[in-house]
């Protein structure tokens, strides 16, 4: 009932555990499959380790968090040599960042064997020279897919940032240079400051912003997205309950990541929401869970 | 993130200050907090007491913290984490080096749970103890020294094997190779351990205090030792970047 095929890859559920949200181990990621996600994201890999940005990277919010992370990882050496040894019975999306199309093709080279797919972080909102930086640029968008598709067979899901005065222009470039899906949103770039230390709480003064209070705007670039894209969508941004997922699927997008509502309900959040789902297409009459997949769009 | 204001510090031992703030925290032994100072950097320090923390100087946050005084503000969140269940009557603390606060916590808040509390307490020298008031809490002291200036020659672990059976359970915090060690003389039974990783955010989203399928920052840092059995406790930890590095 909720099994689905995305971007190529056949899961079990469309829940998939969002990108830099505790998973930069083997034991991680298979505790996010054990507890309920069809597939799960690594936290995003690039050329170099990079220990991230000083702390504070991470302000709770009422309705969400304010992160600057940094891209904190291994470098793909490492992260080669840790999971090449490691098998997984569900997909492993690896997810990869670079300056330029020649570094997003490097890295899919080097980590073909591991990946079952990859998703390009074309979104990060506080790295300077990676991510949404170049990723608010059609062209850039449409190089960097397009030598990642020249650089590998496996499927393409390039990630959206919702920086941007219309999120559907990068997501028809990512389409027109053949990416197998996209993914929307990263997080939306914000700030914080505190009031009696008279600054910006967080270490790089700017972050990303997710969780809760980010849905609304990440539906809306999934339905925005829905309606102009032949290629799958992945819906992220602020998912924390079933009806949120529903909604999801209902706008357009075939699989679901979740992030932020990790942290606020344990990784048990995806055996919660997929059991909501499940209820929810069993009251309402339907079969499969792709029977829901765009229904609000007609 | 809450501003409180250091109301005292004192010099507990050696390069361990006590900071004591102005307000009293809702906690559990065991948790800690992240602390913020401005421009200098945000770290986890469990805590001692309702609004205490004890502090080795090892580093630069450290530092900058040993400059700060009575009036002075710091930026703290939390308590995080899971702390201690108290279980067992006759118990043993395996503390070593900074490793007391926690455990200082546990006898402070719980101590009327336990009928016997034995503290085994090993750091490099007489000056390295810092102790509080914890003769007031527990029954019975041990000190180890490694080089036998003061109290017994050797290590916790050495005076635990020995005395394993007056026990029915341990509560251990201090160096990674010395909770190990009291896991495997324990055989992983009867045993609280308060682990320690890279933290970052502290609340269970970033993966930085990953320790096997375990966030220390959420699911501990206070661990049954059963829980530890198949994680890398004891053999490596990771570094900021994620990369596997020596302990
Ligand atoms: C749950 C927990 C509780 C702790 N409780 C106490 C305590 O009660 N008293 C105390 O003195 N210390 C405690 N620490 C350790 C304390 O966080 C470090 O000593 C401090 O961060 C050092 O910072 P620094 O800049 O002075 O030193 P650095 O030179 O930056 O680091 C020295 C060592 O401190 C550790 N460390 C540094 N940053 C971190 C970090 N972000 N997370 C975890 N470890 C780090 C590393 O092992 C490092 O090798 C605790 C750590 C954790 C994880
Ligand atoms: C702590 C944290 C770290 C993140 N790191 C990455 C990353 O490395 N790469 C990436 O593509 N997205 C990263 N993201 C963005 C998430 O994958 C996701 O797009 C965003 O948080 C919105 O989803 P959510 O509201 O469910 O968290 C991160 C988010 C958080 C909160
Ligand atoms: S410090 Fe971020 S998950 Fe524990």
């Amino acid at each position: 009932m909720l099994s689905i095929e995305v971007a190529k890859l056949k899961l079990e559920n469309p829940l998939i555990l969002a990108s830099g949200v505790s998973d930069m181990t083997p034991a991680l990621l298979r505790r996010a499959h054990d507890e309920g996600a069809g597939a799960v994201v690594t936290k995003s890999i690039g050329k170099e380790p990079r220990k991230g940005y000083e702390n504070p990277t991470i302000v709770e919010l009422p309705y969400g968090l304010i992160n600057a992370m940094g891209l904190p990882n291994p470098g793909w050496e490492a992260f080669y040599d840790e999971f090449s040894k490691e098998k997984f019975d569900f997909p492993i999306i690896v997810s990869i960042f670079g300056r330029d199309e020649k570094e997003f093709a490097f890295l899919v080279e080097k980590l073909n064997e591991i990946a079952d797919a990859f998703e390009l972080n074309l979104s990060c909102p506080h790295a300077k020279g990676y991510g949404m930086e170049i990723g608010q640029n059609p062209e850039m968008v449409y190089k960097i897919v397009r030598a990642v598709k020249d650089a590998t067979d496996k499927p393409i899901i390039a990630k959206l940032t919702p920086n941007i005065d219309d999120i559907t222009k990068i997501g028809l470039a990512a389409e027109k240079a053949d990416a197998d899906a996209v993914s929307a949103i990263n997080t939306l770039k914000a700030i914080a400051i505190d009031i009696y230390a008279r600054k910006p709480i967080l270490s790089n003064k700017v972050g990303g912003y997710s969780g809760q209070g980010v849905k609304p705007i990440a539906l809306r670039a999934v339905y925005d997205l829905a309606r102009v894209l032949d290629i799958d969508i992945i819906g992220v941004g602020g998912i924390t309950t079933w009806q949120d997922a529903i909604e999801f699927l209902m706008a357009g997008a075939k699989a679901l990541q979740i992030g932020t509502a990790v942290y606020l309900k344990g990784f048990n959040v995806f055996k919660e929401i997929n059991g909501g789902i499940e209820r929810f297409l069993i009251e309402e009459g339907f079969k499969s869970v792709k029977d829901i997949i765009g229904i609000a769009l007609e | 993130m809450k501003r409180v204001k250091i109301a005292e510090t004192w010099e507990e031992a050696g390069n361990i200050k006590a900071f004591r703030f102005n307000e009293t925290l809702n906690f559990i032994p065991g948790q800690f907090i992240m602390l913020w100072i401005p421009n200098v950097g945000e770290k986890p320090f469990s805590l001692a007491d309702k609004d205490l923390i004890l502090v080795k100087k090892v580093g630069p946050f450290t530092s900058k913290l040993f400059e700060l005084g009575e009036g002075d503000y710091v930026w703290i969140r939390g308590p995080y984490g899971r702390g201690f269940t108290p279980k067992g009557k006759k118990i043993a603390l395996i503390a070593g080096g900074i490793g007391i606060p926690p455990l200082y916590a546990l006898v402070k808040h719980f101590g009327n749970d336990f009928e016997k509390i034995t503290l085994i307490y090993g750091a490099r020298s007489k000056e390295e103890f810092a102790l509080l008031d914890i003769e007031n809490y527990v029954d019975e002291i041990v000190f180890t020294t490694d080089d036998g200036s003061f109290g017994l020659k050797g290590f916790p672990t050495d005076v635990l094997r020995r005395r394993k059976g007056e026990f029915d359970y341990v509560y251990t915090c201090g160096p990674e190779i010395m909770m190990a060690k009291v896991l495997e003389i324990m055989n992983f039974k009867n045993v609280q351990v308060s682990a320690e990783r890279y933290m970052k955010c502290g609340i269970g989203v970033c993966g930085s205090c990953a320790l096997g399928k375990y966030l220390v920052c959420k699911d501990g840092p206070v661990f049954y030792g059963e829980e530890l059995k198949e994680t890398e406790l004891g053999r490596f930890k990771r570094s900021p970047d994620g990369r596997i590095g020596m302990l």
